[in-house]
């Protein structure tokens, strides 16, 4: 048995129901020792619902004002309202407090809406600059409000206008599109993303950007940052960098050669190995976490059905069969590795 | 629901200091707890879902590559979902589960499509046929995801019936007849367990709470006047309002009572007033008093995913409503912010009504 206790939530006090065929009036019993009922405190809940939902519906209300008359309203008033919303977001987060949940999020939108202040300049002004331009001024203009903010939303917003940045100056200076990665476009602006890392030179240099980024919030996590202490952000950060490298690794084990003409080279496959060591070393030893191991291994599975479906040829239904058997192993295999894991730590703690 | 979070262990620990539990149910208890101890991450039994799923399919795959005769696709279906029951009664292994799962759900999908052969493509008869299948599932294969499905897929044949009976002026009954149908299981969850079909209730409230949600998200479709059809989707939205609104006003009847004990005289009527003016407002809009009553239902009851799922489904309707309705955005900027402007009102009425007098308030006279 673990050394945590198990909350007494409403599915697992029913689950303690069911398996004791508790009777009507221990049934109520057991929600009344878990507190399961409102409390006194339930107005307090019930007024940050209403509050909630009413502001929720204004600000909606507000936006679709704007959407009604934007293409009458003159760019001065388009560049007021939302420099306006800054300012007022600003002096949101400063009177709540940068440190409190409404004061970072008022500091997030103030973020956000500079990116959209920066688009609409751009869309009345046609300066006919390339688009990283937008993502690259965006990024350096939200700089300030992340180190002021130390909160990792702004962070990793931050990071994500880098990796925009990154793909759109090597899509629209360095190396722009032709042949079929061109007609991904119209497919629409996730899927074009995605298949810009079907170049490895791209794929690469978006790794290292994320795997950088990645090593410096769990080395200043480490440190004993307070703010850094959260899972959440170098889980994203990390998926990110593995994405970059396991869509090429898998197209190129599933149908290409690495060569010149698609742009797909051996580096990915490389970096991917690196990369998935490195993850189940550190997430092992360093630092633990269960998710990342999973999410390591669930990569490591993709891959190796890729080269399956590849190079398992022959004919017949039988051949599904063989995926089927190939894959139950890996993912059994996983989870009782993973179990094993969890039960190690679990016996050092 | 705040404050320290109360673990399992106290509860159990509690029952047997007040003699509640036998000495048999406080060694299941044990087992229980030791259980639930153990149960893998959800991200590690997601990953072992998605390989039993693929694994399952690719079974499925090569079964059909074989080939079959003219009615064995319903024979190979009814196979495969007694082989997944059988399978799911032995073993509470994620993988086995997942791939029981979805074994059973490729094997329902190759009995209608076997069904709507053999009947020679009656849609009535395939409906009835889905519910019945459903129904009989729903009591046999021991798993919660399946059950919910089961009470999914009888929910929407269901409609789907009345569609093709041409009853379209019942549509707007079954959302309310599902939420009120939640209602009484709630009500009764306590007597079902102590009889034995606790492993029942969680599942069907469940399936009811989100073929509400889906009957409901009907009354948002809108048909474009171009297409010149003669169909009415959910005709007199204002039927299922007035239903839903009697059913709020019960679960409010339910739910305030012990919430308004330290309250003033005037909060008990002030609150049914508001609660009246809610239904008033959402006279064309049911789902809002369905998002609330399911809100309702979670505070209530402490469950978190009920109140969750009702702020989604409110978001998720209103969103939907805003978007189809054939009016200006001017109109729906003026709505919108009407409506919150009334929800924040409401908020300041309530809480005024409902806080508790402070202790040592000031009587009349007393010096300022």
């Amino acid at each position: 048995m673990g050394n945590s206790a198990t909350p007494a939530t409403h599915a697992t006090v029913h689950e303690l129901a069911i398996a004791l065929t508790l009777d009507e009036p221990a049934y109520h019993r057991a929600v009344e020792l878990a507190q399961l009922r409102p409390r006194p405190d339930w107005l307090h809940y019930l007024d940050r619902f209403l509050a909630a939902v009413g502001a929720l519906l204004i600000a909606a209300g507000i936006a679709a004002f704007f959407a009604w008359n934007w293409a009458d309203l003159h760019h001065f008033a388009k560049f007021a309202l939302i420099e306006a919303g800054i300012v007022a977001a600003v002096l949101l987060a400063w009177r709540l407090s940068i440190d409190s949940t409404g004061g970072r999020a008022s500091l997030f939108v103030a973020a956000f809406l500079i990116g959209v202040l920066l688009a609409v300049f751009g869309q009345v002004y046609q300066t006919g600059a390339d688009p990283y331009g937008l993502f690259l001024a965006w990024a350096l203009m939200i700089l300030p409000f992340a180190l002021v903010g130390r909160q990792p939303g702004l962070w990793l917003l931050f990071q994500l206008l880098l990796n925009l940045t990154l793909i759109m100056y090597w899509t629209q200076v360095l190396h722009p599109p032709s042949g079929w990665w061109q007609l991904s476009q119209l497919l629409g602006p996730l899927v074009w993303i995605g298949t810009t890392t079907l170049d490895s030179r791209l794929a690469s240099w978006l790794f290292a950007l994320n795997a950088a980024a990645l090593v410096t919030w769990e080395f200043a996590a480490a440190r004993g940052v307070p703010w850094l202490q959260g899972r959440t952000g170098p889980r994203i950060v990390g998926t990110l960098a593995f994405l970059t490298v396991l869509g090429p690794t898998g197209v190129l084990s599933v149908v290409a050669s690495a060569g010149e003409s698609t742009n797909l080279t051996i580096l990915s496959p490389v970096l991917f190995a690196a990369a998935l060591a490195a993850c189940l070393w550190c997430y092992q030893y360093r630092k633990a976490d269960l998710l990342m191991l999973t999410v390591g291994l669930f990569r490591l599975i993709l891959v190796i059905m890729a080269l399956a479906i590849r190079h398992l040829t022959f004919d017949g239904a039988g051949v599904l069969l063989v995926f089927a058997l190939l894959l139950v192993a890996q993912v059994a295999g996983a989870a009782y590795w993973l179990k094993g894991v969890s039960r190690r730590w679990q016996a050092a703690a | 629901m705040s404050g320290r979070q109360v673990s399992l262990e106290e509860v159990v620990a509690g029952l047997s200091s007040e003699a509640r539990l036998s000495q048999a149910a406080e060694a299941r208890a044990g087992a229980l707890l030791e259980h639930l101890q153990s149960v893998q991450p959800w991200y590690v039994r997601a990953m072992v879902g998605f390989g039993a799923w693929l694994a399952s399919l690719f079974v499925i795959g090569s079964v059909a590559g074989i080939g079959i005769a003219v009615g064995g696709v319903t024979l190979l279906g009814i196979g495969l979902v007694v082989a997944a029951v059988a399978l799911r009664k032995q073993s509470d292994n994620d993988f086995l589960v997942q791939s029981a799962l979805a074994g059973s759900l490729a094997g329902q999908a190759m009995l209608a499509w076997g069904i709507a052969d053999l009947t020679g493509g009656n849609e009535e008869l395939l409906c009835a046929m889905i519910i019945a299948i459903s129904a009989v599932l729903f009591f046999v294969f021991p798993d919660r995801i399946h059950r919910v499905l089961s009470v999914l897929f009888a929910a929407s044949a269901l409609t789907a019936l009345i569609y093709l009976l041409e009853m379209n002026a019942l549509v707007p009954v079954l959302g309310p007849a599902f939420a009120g149908a939640l209602v009484m299981v709630q009500e009764k969850r306590s007597r079902l367990i102590a009889g034995g079909f606790g492993e029942l209730v969680r599942p069907l409230e469940n399936g009811l709470m989100l073929s509400a949600f889906g009957c409901l998200m009907l009354s948002t479709v809108y048909v474009l006047p171009e297409l010149g059809l003669d169909f009415v989707v959910y005709p007199r939205p204002w039927i299922s309002t007035v239903l839903l609104g009697a059913l709020f006003l019960y679960v409010g009847s339910r739910t305030w009572p012990p919430l308004l004990e330290h309250a003033g005289k005037a909060a008990a009527p002030g609150v049914y007033a508001l609660m009246v003016l809610v239904i008033a407002v959402a006279w064309a809009v049911p789902g809002l008093l369905l998002a609330l009553i399911v809100v309702m239902l979670g505070a209530a009851t402490g469950n978190r995913s009920f109140v969750g799922a009702g702020i989604a489904f409110l978001t998720l309707f209103i969103t939907a409503y805003f978007y189809a309705i054939e009016t200006t955005m001017l109109t729906k900027s003026i709505t919108l912010i009407a409506t919150g402007a009334t929800i924040l009102l409401a908020r300041s009425v309530l809480l005024h009504l409902l806080s508790p007098a402070p202790a040592g308030a000031r009587h009349a006279g007393d010096p300022a």
